[in-house]
């Protein structure tokens, strides 16, 4: 079977799972939000207009964790993980359609916790150029995170370790578009390079995921 | 896949043919202890083999080898004549395996799970082929409710169904009367034997010696891991056989 | 550490799972002393301990990696799975290491960007460069060998049950 066809298939199978049993996407957005609303009362509306990318990381990437793991729990459930891998799909697809899901619900929870973040700080976000750099970074976060949520199980810690793995590897990313952020709010800063790091993140982890999730999904 | 069968049926007749399991010493060691010791397995086209056992005897293990889930950690494993360490997917599609779990998505319904790992499998007409297997399975009237609100037994059928989707040739069982009221355990007597009579082979994982006796060609007996017993099946009374299986286990 | 995560995917044996692991330890330490040491000359240099800047982050970034290898580690029970999943790990934390390094480059920095160093430091420095590459290599040769000797002797029952079973080839 046809490559596409096989992604196409297995990711609207996410997709239809998830909105299903809404408490998930509900849960993680609303998770967002409050990480939002905690750093506006802690640092203040004045304090936060600069810092929007760095305040909207910390809701991203703890929603973002939920989802990778949900997602991924939805296999574990009844082994239905044991059915896909004897079904002649390439292991690199079911990673590429896991992908694809969890980018669609990080997009969903992401825009709302935006949203919150503009409602609550006024973020001047300089609209075209952050949706850009944060849509880069996202995928970044999105490839290493589905590529880890298939060995959460195997830890005694169970879903604990997913940010214990993920959140140093994506600090280069996190680094990077707050840097590039800041940059937009002060003309006279140039940040060269900062779409090279971003662009080479995805390439390389999605590269490094679809090779290697083959042997993190080995019961 | 009907090429496939017809070739099944014509191997049957040409004994230079390799057979469809050929296992040799297969040993698995998990947390440091030995779970197999070196065991000898083959099935021919159109056979059924039984395994019986006491629970931890190792059944689960060896069917989860022979279906390529798990490696063995020494020993030779040929599936349809090819090397089985290297299963790529073409030789995945050739077997059908009914597990322990339902190996379903609950929050689909029972359709949509036929309908997803017929896509998976690349069979053409789908929606056909799912009326045919939930016509086998005798589920027509529960196609719509998801799988979640199923008891354990329909669910279970299910499982057969989605088992029996691509039409393998070899299937794979582990317990898969475990929770089958009556009705729907001679419905799955009759599948394996309608598999068979089609020219597929079964390996059957079960407690039930009486049924190994009525379904299988040949019976093996696992203890601690290794092959105690292997006879015909036919030449045997189910209760000498039972009391057997029970003695060594 | 890198090259031992790859020899184990490829040939999966146990070997090179400990190699990787002393590499990580050795790891761990090395950025710690650098960032010890890079904190101290920053309270002399610029009167503070910690500034954000490039360098220090950088470090930080390769502690906080390596670190986080050796604390999820202990945590997975199955020998096999732990070594695969920290393979798996080693290689992904190799290949952002220059990630890493450029994003740290993006930040307002506060080191020279050269270092002209006097002809008699720049002496110095590569006479220092020699033992304290040798040192790393026998620190990771050390672990290896501890990790190795423990190994060794918690299998050695399992290994002999194994003999007398008589299955051969056994357990890599």
């Amino acid at each position: 079977m046809s490559g596409a066809r096989a992604i196409a298939a297995l990711a609207s199978k996410d997709l239809r799972i998830e909105t299903r049993s809404r408490e998930m996407v509900t849960l993680v957005a609303m998770l967002g939000v409050l990480v939002v609303v905690v750093l506006a009362l802690g640092l203040g509306p004045e304090a936060a207009g600069p810092r929007a990318a760095a305040i909207l990381w910390v809701a991203y990437l703890f929603s973002g964790v939920i989802c990778f793991e949900k997602t991924m729990q939805v296999e574990r459930q009844d082994d239905a993980l044991a059915a896909l891998l004897l079904a002649p799909v390439d292991r690199g697809q079911i990673y590429l359609a896991k992908l694809l899901a969890n980018l669609v619900l990080m997009t969903g929870t992401g825009l709302v916790i935006t949203v919150a973040g503009v409602l609550f700080f006024r973020f001047d976000l300089a609209a075209w150029g952050f949706a850009g750099v944060m849509a880069l970074g996202l995928i970044g976060f999105a490839a290493v995170g589905t590529l880890f949520s298939a060995c959460s199980s195997s830890s005694r810690l169970g879903g604990g370790v997913l940010p214990l793995l993920v959140f140093p590897l994506c600090l280069p990313l996190i680094l990077a578009s707050t840097q590039m952020v800041l940059a937009m709010h002060e003309p006279e800063r140039t940040v060269s390079g900062g779409y090279g790091v971003l662009v080479a993140f995805d390439i390389v982890f999605l590269a490094a995921g679809w090779l290697a999730f083959e042997f993190l999904l080995e019961p | 896949m009907t090429t496939a069968y017809a070739e099944g049926v014509i191997g049957a007749l040409d004994e230079a043919r390799s057979p469809i399991v050929r296992a040799v010493g297969l040993s698995k060691w998990l947390g440091g202890r030995p779970v197999l010791r070196g065991v000898d397995l083959t099935v021919g086209t159109s056979q059924c083999v039984a395994l019986l056992g006491a629970n931890g005897a190792g059944k689960s293990t060896l069917l989860r080898i022979l279906s390529t889930l798990t490696r063995p950690t020494a020993g030779r494993l040929e599936l349809f004549g090819l090397d089985a360490t290297r299963a790529g997917a073409l030789l995945r599609a050739r077997i059908g395996v009914i597990g322990h779990q339902l190996m379903l998505y609950r929050e689909l319904t029972v359709r949509e799970n036929l309908e997803l790992f017929g896509r998976l499998y690349g069979l053409g007409h789908v929606g056909a082929r799912v009326g045919e297997v939930l016509g086998l399975v005798g589920l027509e009237s529960r196609a719509e409710d998801r799988v979640r609100e199923l008891s354990r037994g329909l669910a279970q059928r299910v499982s057969i169904g989605r088992a029996l989707m691509h039409r393998p040739e070899l299937l794979l069982a582990d317990e898969p009367f475990t929770g089958l009221d009556t009705e729907s355990a001679e419905r799955l007597e009759s599948i394996v034997r309608g598999h068979r009579a089609g020219g597929g082979s079964v390996v059957l994982a079960t407690h039930d010696a009486a049924q190994a006796a009525r379904l299988a060609d040949r019976v093996a007996v696992l203890r601690g891991g290794r092959i105690a017993l292997h006879e015909p099946a036919g030449g045997h009374d189910p209760d000498a056989l039972a009391a057997c299986s029970r003695s060594l286990a | 550490m890198f090259a031992a995560s790859v020899a184990y995917i490829w040939q999966r044996e146990e070997k090179w799972d400990w190699l990787a692991h002393a590499a990580a330890e050795v790891a761990v330490l090395f950025s710690m002393v650098v960032l010890l040491t890079g904190m101290i000359w920053a309270r002399k240099a610029w009167g503070m301990w910690w500034t954000w800047s490039p360098r220090l982050t950088f470090s930080l970034v390769l502690w906080l990696l390596y670190l986080a290898y050796l604390v999820v580690r202990p945590t997975i029970e199955s020998a096999e799975r732990r070594a695969m999943v920290c393979a798996v790990y080693g290689i992904i934390a190799f290949l952002d290491v220059p990630l890493v390094y450029f994003s740290t480059k993006l930040m307002l920095d506060m080191h020279p960007s050269s270092v002209d160093l006097a002809p008699a430091m720049q002496v110095t420095m590569s006479f220092w460069f020699a033992p304290v590459l040798m040192l790393c290599a026998g620190l990771i040769r050390v672990r290896y060998l501890i990790a190795r000797a423990g190994l060794e002797a918690v299998d050695a029952d399992a290994s002999a049950s194994r003999r007398a079973v008589g299955t051969s080839g056994g357990g890599a």
